[in-house]
């Protein structure tokens, strides 16, 4: 190896190192993109940075609803043994890759290590989120598990990611701006807002009263213990249906685009609305 | 006996032959036009059966419809043969058309009311102003959708699905096969993909979203077995969700990267 080449080989040695630096210390945010890809470059788990968990047990004597406020990631609540609010929240960064081999974490260790579950409680509502002490929330991955008293109106919110929730009987409220939304409940009111995706919807009411499932393009699909119903009503490139009821649990679900389904279980939902 | 038993028998399976209403091969297609004025429409609605889907821009402010029906020949003994009655019908089908509010509906309508979705192959050829939003599904053949800016929404149960737009929001929806879409629109609003066997990936601007390839280079590096999901926000206008149970998703904003991961998938396949 000549003298040139060798110049030539540590200037390269040195321009990708200090790349490699620049890339691990500067994750990339120049269009201020939300990312929760479930597998693979994005979103991987953490390779360098571990995930961390917190836990917090409130009591929910003297509340109606449970507010819970969630930027990238999931939420899965069912219902708590007693009447309590359990939350688990773990925290994992979100790792970004340039060319698919090199790899480096969004959220570093130090964002993580300061976070805490926020509670704000006003009359009787309990709200809580993700405090990470002014770091950008958009790096780290956010796995809620909530355990809610059944009783409580549930009243959700999240940028991106997955909401699966179940067994909440005093109401849910669900707004999600792209990803799949799950409810399955055996009784309330249903109100549902998602941008992108999906939501697939039960309930189990014998009591429903006015539903209405629309998507502005996709379809939305009304569903009696397994047979399509509803008055449907196509616009453009989407799909609106509709029934009437006189029950007190009203249902709304609205996509702007996506698949939008409500099954309804009880035969004595089936039976009162039938023919409306 | 026997021979007088040869000679009946073959007699009679001509006979059953000719009461079958049978043709020989070499059905011709069948081809209909129609141009339908465009003033006051948003909107196309097209539901196909088997076949070719084309869908593109008119020059004017006018829907142009093309279709080219085929009987598809059934074989018996290695003769091909078509019905006598789905013939009739291909010769005497009109397009249909249905206008609701803003929506132009497209329909073929067999004299029998039959819909024949096993038995004719259909080739839709069609130009909508630039300014419509198409809502077309098809059960299996190729799909492609170009040029519009009104939104798309496409459903295929197999087979191809080739979607490019300069801007709007695309829904896709195929049970197998590819996913191939493009917008040319800088950057989007909300996006997700879905495989749930397959691969599902973005490429934004140069840059790549989904599962990094296999370390291995070849052929096997672009089976994905496992599906996966990519879900992104930018500050666009268009959304976008597509979803295949089992094939390949890829959807594109803005130019390929040189050095793109997956690069060949995003191309622009010229249809």
């Amino acid at each position: 190896m000549n003298k040139t080449t060798a110049v030539l080989v540590a200037i390269i040695v040195l321009l990708v190192g200090s790349f490699a630096w620049y890339a691990a210390k500067h994750p990339d945010r120049s269009s201020e993109m939300r990312d929760d890809t479930e597998q693979g470059v994005v979103g991987e788990d953490s390779r360098h940075v571990g995930p961390r968990t917190l836990n917090a047990d409130i009591e929910a004597a003297g509340l109606d609803t449970l507010g819970l406020q969630v930027r990238v990631g999931e939420l899965r609540v069912t219902a708590s043994h007693d009447d309590e609010v359990h939350v688990q929240l773990t925290l994992r960064p979100k790792e970004r890759s340039f060319l698919g081999f090199l790899h480096w974490s969004g959220g570093l260790s130090h964002d993580i290590s300061a976070a805490s579950i926020h509670q704000d409680r006003k009359d009787k509502r309990l709200t809580l989120s993700l405090d990470l002490d002014g770091h950008d929330q958009d790096e780290v991955k956010q796995e809620w598990d909530v355990q809610v008293p059944v009783r409580l109106k549930l009243d959700s919110v999240m940028n991106v990611g997955e909401m699966d929730i179940a067994d909440v009987a005093g109401g849910v409220g669900a707004k999600l701006d792209v990803g799949e939304l799950e409810i399955d409940v055996p009784q309330g009111s249903i109100d549902a807002d998602v941008n992108v995706g999906e939501i697939r919807a039960k309930s189990a009411s014998s009591h429903h009263g006015r539903i209405q499932l629309a998507s502005n393009i996709g379809d939305a699909t009304l569903l009696f213990q397994g047979a399509e119903s509803g008055v449907h009503e196509h616009g453009g490139l989407g799909n609106k249906v509709s029934m009437d009821g006189d029950g007190p649990d009203s249902m709304d679900l609205r996509l702007n685009i996506g698949q939008v389904t409500l099954h309804l279980t009880s035969a004595d939902a089936a039976h009162k609305g039938a023919g409306k | 006996m026997t021979r007088h038993l040869i000679v009946f028998g073959t007699l009679a399976a001509a006979l059953a032959l000719t009461g079958c209403s049978v043709r020989d091969s070499g059905s011709e297609p069948v081809t209909l036009k129609t141009d339908i004025p465009a003033a006051g429409l948003q909107f196309l609605s097209l539901k196909g059966t088997a076949g070719e889907t084309s869908i593109s821009v008119s020059p004017d402010d006018a829907v142009h419809v093309t279709l080219v029906m085929q009987q598809e020949e059934r074989h018996v003994l290695g003769i091909a043969l078509s019905t006598e009655a789905t013939l009739r019908d291909t010769e005497g089908a009109k397009i249909g058309q249905v206008h609701k509010g803003d929506t132009l509906t497209l329909s073929v309508i067999f004299p029998s009311g039959d819909d024949h979705n096993s038995d004719v192959k259909q080739e839709w050829t069609v130009q909508v102003p630039e300014r419509f939003g198409v809502d077309a599904s098809m059960g299996e053949g190729r799909m492609a959708i170009d040029g519009v800016k009104g939104g798309v929404k496409a459903q295929l149960a197999a087979g191809e699905v080739v979607i490019h737009v300069p801007s709007g929001a695309i829904y896709g929806r195929l049970s197998a096969g590819r996913l191939h879409v493009i917008s040319d629109a800088d950057e989007p609003r909300d996006v997700t993909i879905k495989s749930t066997f397959g691969l599902a990936v973005l490429s934004l601007d140069g840059q790549y979203y989904g599962p990094p390839p296999e370390k291995n280079d070849g052929f096997l590096s672009h089976l994905h077995m496992l599906g996966n999901s990519v879900t992104q926000q930018g500050k666009g206008k268009d959304d976008v969700d597509l979803k295949v149970t089992a094939g390949l998703a890829d959807l594109r904003f803005g130019p390929l990267g040189d050095n793109e991961v997956r690069r060949d998938i995003f191309k622009d396949d010229k249809h």
